[in-house]
């Protein structure tokens, strides 16, 4: 095979602007490893940062490497090539650390597709000092327990202090600890560090955990200061396209919302705003290092900023000069402003009210109103936008028939509102997009059952009878991907056993429709004897969880407590209004009277 | 309006034409260069690009021409704003627009590869067609490309040179090298394909807009 019929080349290449020096002397090497295409990990912000930071340290050589398409890894193997960085091409195997993100569950059969074209171990048992050092970091390592094996060393938390000292410390001790040492010197002196090796589970017959053995709990450590923190000015730009090729700010971490489904709520509490100073610069030299034409304003919900209309209005000089455009990800709906929408020549709505009845949404914590959406979506309509976009949840914890309902009857109002409000002469498009509910750890959600096929069947069967209307369109999540999602979520160790065979049965690529191989897993779990559904039961409350050696700050009392509200369907407020007294109190980052 | 010849080397050989244009775009955003943009809707930057080059080739001889007034220190400024490989070398000033994607036509390749000059490329001229057979979307094709090889010499064993038909009409130097080894025997492997000089007919293109200037 010829390297020319390689599709979209560029991937391997490297040679893109706002390359650090790569000819500098450095005593240690790192390469940062994304298990998914070059496309969607350069568009991850993690990766951006802590390449950076990296980079800055005169020690250090932080390189990237990301999961291979087919193509190039067929090349690769048939000229015998092992897999190496893109900056200095230099095989992964002879980097003194690996850093894996961990960004969703489903790209954990990659980073053993991504060892094996390396030709490394994957057990790090199977590993001495001559391998190099396996790290994980990102938002799945709050239950890495299926990979866990697989790494050295798991960073709970924000990376930006943690990486760059366990790096500092790995170049200050080569040579001088064995493997063991060093393992055990991070676990004892690095916050935020989980060493799997010294942590052992014992379950019993049904794989509930009976204990946890553990030098001591991994407390989840974060940045304090926000406009201490380093954010770099600058971006490695691309040669090709990327699922999100722009620059990207972050304004603030944690959300003050608090839905009970959501991940993210709970594992990066509290809220730490970017001085709208602070951004406003980072924005500036964003744009004028990159030129890059859009420009996105990071974070859980960007019209929570404090300062997001006082921010827009600094960025006008580039709006109007440089012609950026402003990309307001994950607005929520009762903040919808049409401002924003116009200002950005936006045409499509796109809302997620994530249940269909009041009640259920005030189960979820969702604290959006029938008022907020007839407001938001009527003001969009006089706009002039004829399309919607609406994403929902099915299997959610105490949902009925009559929640399902509900998704149609608002599709149906909304259609009802366009054509009382519109300034267009397009009829209406509603799109109605449902996933599956996932209970995932951290959560108040955290011990609830993952719905069966049959339930989810039936509630879209009914779905699409309701919902025969050429003005609305419908469209689920993948029920099979979502169950090895959920599977891996709340997983456990068995897990890596499974991953692997998965991985030798063909599995790779998971969160690609076209790649994505369940019965690789089916076929992997019955030869391990395990049954995957008892991953998907609901939990006793009185259960060791797999993740419970965690500290995430977070009381497990508190989430305990948002459990019973969401059965009583009573809401919790928001952050910003109130204090919850979630267990973080203590640290004195959050300004709400108490 | 200015004209700039620019050079696309190593891992930039591998960026399509239509990722240049949005390269090139950025580049001149990073270098503050301010360029005219379009009316409209969507407003975009004037650039206009002589033709496709097929990628993975090397080139010595891309041109855009792009509408500014802002030519201090432009060579410059664009180099330290450009990714690896991506080197302008000269430019013009002119008031006019060129065309370059329609004016230039032939572009010359030099090709090297173990035992490539082995072949008497020449003989080419003695065969009366030179079909190659390759596939596209609409599936598989032979076609006489005899027409779109202008010249063709050998430069030593493992070299030859060759100039091919560019533009609207295009003969891809892959292809021509697929014709190689379908009519003359050539062993298969990564050839290096070098684009060392383009054409408006048979006039130099950097000559050609010596001359437009005047
Ligand atoms: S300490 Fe209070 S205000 Fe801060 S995140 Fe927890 S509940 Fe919200």
């Amino acid at each position: 095979m010829n390297f020319n019929e390689v599709q979209k080349p560029s991937r391997y290449v490297g040679g893109e602007f706002g390359l650090p020096d790569m000819n500098m002397q450095a005593s240690s090497t790192f390469c940062m490893c994304f298990p998914d295409t070059y496309e969607v990990g350069m568009s991850n912000l993690g990766i951006r940062i802590l390449y950076y930071i990296l980079n800055q340290q005169p020690q250090l050589r932080c390189e990237r490497c990301f999961a291979p398409w087919g193509d190039y890894a067929q090349y690769l193997k048939e000229n015998d090539l092992p897999l190496a960085s893109i900056e200095t091409k230099m095989p992964l195997k002879s980097f003194d650390m690996l850093g894996f993100s961990l960004s969703y569950e489903l790209a954990y059969s990659n980073v053993l597709y991504m060892l094996d074209l390396a030709g490394i171990p994957f057990r790090s048992k199977d590993r001495d000092e001559n391998w190099p050092l396996l790290i994980a970091g990102g938002p799945c390592v709050v239950n890495a327990e299926p990979v866990a094996d697989f790494f050295d060393i798991i960073n709970v938390g924000e990376g930006e202090e943690m990486l760059k000292n366990i790096a500092l410390a790995y170049d200050e001790n080569k040579g001088k600890m064995s493997k063991q040492e060093f393992l055990q010197y991070v676990n004892d002196n690095i916050e935020g560090v989980y060493v799997p090796s010294l942590t052992s589970f014992e379950q019993n017959e049904n794989g509930v955990v009976t204990k946890i053995n553990t030098p001591h709990k991994t407390k989840r450590v974060y940045v304090r200061n926000m406009d201490e923190s380093y954010f770099p000015d600058k971006a490695i730009v691309s040669n090709i396209e990327l699922v999100h090729d722009r620059a990207v700010a972050e304004l603030f971490r944690g959300c003050a919302n608090g839905c009970r489904f959501c991940q993210a709520g709970f594992i990066y509490r509290p809220v730490r705003e970017r001085s709208v100073e602070k951004m406003t610069d980072i924005c500036t030299k964003l744009i004028a290092n990159t030129g890059y034409d859009e420009l996105s304003l990071n974070s859980l919900s960007t019209g929570d900023y404090s300062g997001l209309k006082q921010l827009i209005q600094n960025l006008q000089p580039l709006v109007k000069e440089k012609k950026v455009r402003l990309a307001l990800p994950s607005l929520r709906l009762d903040t919808f402003d049409g401002e924003f929408a116009q200002n950005n020549r936006l045409s499509s709505l796109t809302f997620a009210p994530e249940a269909g009845t009041q009640r259920l949404r005030d189960v979820i914590n969702k604290n959006v109103t029938m008022e907020d959406i007839d407001s938001s979506v009527i003001s969009a309509f006089e706009r002039g936008f004829s399309t919607v976009k609406l994403y929902f949840m099915m299997g959610l914890p105490t949902e009925t028939m009559e929640d399902i309902d509900g998704i149609c009857e608002l599709a149906y109002h909304i259609k009802d509102l366009y054509y009382k409000h519109r300034k267009s002469k397009k009829d209406i498009k509603i799109n109605i997009s449902c996933a599956t509910f996932i209970p995932k750890p951290h959560t108040p959600f955290q011990w609830e059952a993952f719905d069966s096929y049959e339930n989810i069947s039936q509630k879209q069967a009914y779905m699409r009878q309701k919902l025969r209307n050429r003005n609305i369109s419908l469209s689920w999540h993948d029920y099979e991907s979502s169950t090895l999602e959920a599977v891996f979520a709340r997983g456990d160790r068995r897990l890596a056993n499974v991953i692997e065979q998965a991985y030798k049965n063909g599995a790779k690529f998971d969160g690609w429709t076209e790649h994505f191989k369940f019965d690789a897993y089916m076929q992997a779990f019955e030869q391990f004897g395990l049954d995957y559904k008892q991953y998907l039961r609901e939990r006793n409350e009185d259960e060791i969880l797999p993740w419970d050696y965690l500290d995430m700050g977070v009381d497990k009392n508190f989430l305990l407590r948002e459990r019973h509200k969401a059965y009583q369907a009573k809401c919790t407020l928001s952050c910003n209004k109130q204090c919850n007294a979630c267990g973080l109190q203590s640290e004195g980052l959050c300004n709400v009277n108490r | 309006m200015l004209i700039v010849k620019y050079t696309k080397k190593g891992s930039a050989c591998y960026v399509s034409h239509v990722d240049t244009l949005r390269t090139i775009n950025r580049t001149f955003s990073r270098a503050d260069v301010s360029v005219d943009y379009s009316e409209g809707f969507n407003p975009h930057m004037l650039v206009f690009f002589s033709p496709p080059n097929a990628v993975g080739v090397e080139s010595e001889c891309e041109y855009f021409a792009v509408s500014t007034k802002d030519e201090r220190d432009f060579l410059n400024r664009f180099n330290n704003n450009a990714p690896q490989g991506f080197v302008a070398q000269k430019m013009w000033v002119t008031d006019k627009n060129p065309n370059l994607a329609k004016e230039i036509t032939r572009a010359e390749y030099v090709i090297s590869g173990c035992g490539i000059g082995k072949i008497k490329v020449e003989n080419i001229f003695d065969m009366p067609e030179f079909n190659v057979s390759f596939s596209d979307k609409n599936g598989e094709k032979t076609k006489d490309y005899k027409s779109f090889v202008l010249s063709a010499k050998t430069m030593g064993d493992d070299e030859i040179c060759v100039v091919l038909k560019y533009g609207n009409e295009n003969l891809r130097p892959d292809r021509f090298i697929d014709g190689l080894v379908q009519n003359f025997g050539l062993g298969k492997q990564d050839y290096k394909i070098t684009k060392t000089k383009v054409f408006a007919n048979d006039v130099f293109a950097d000559d050609f807009l010596d001359n437009f200037m005047k």
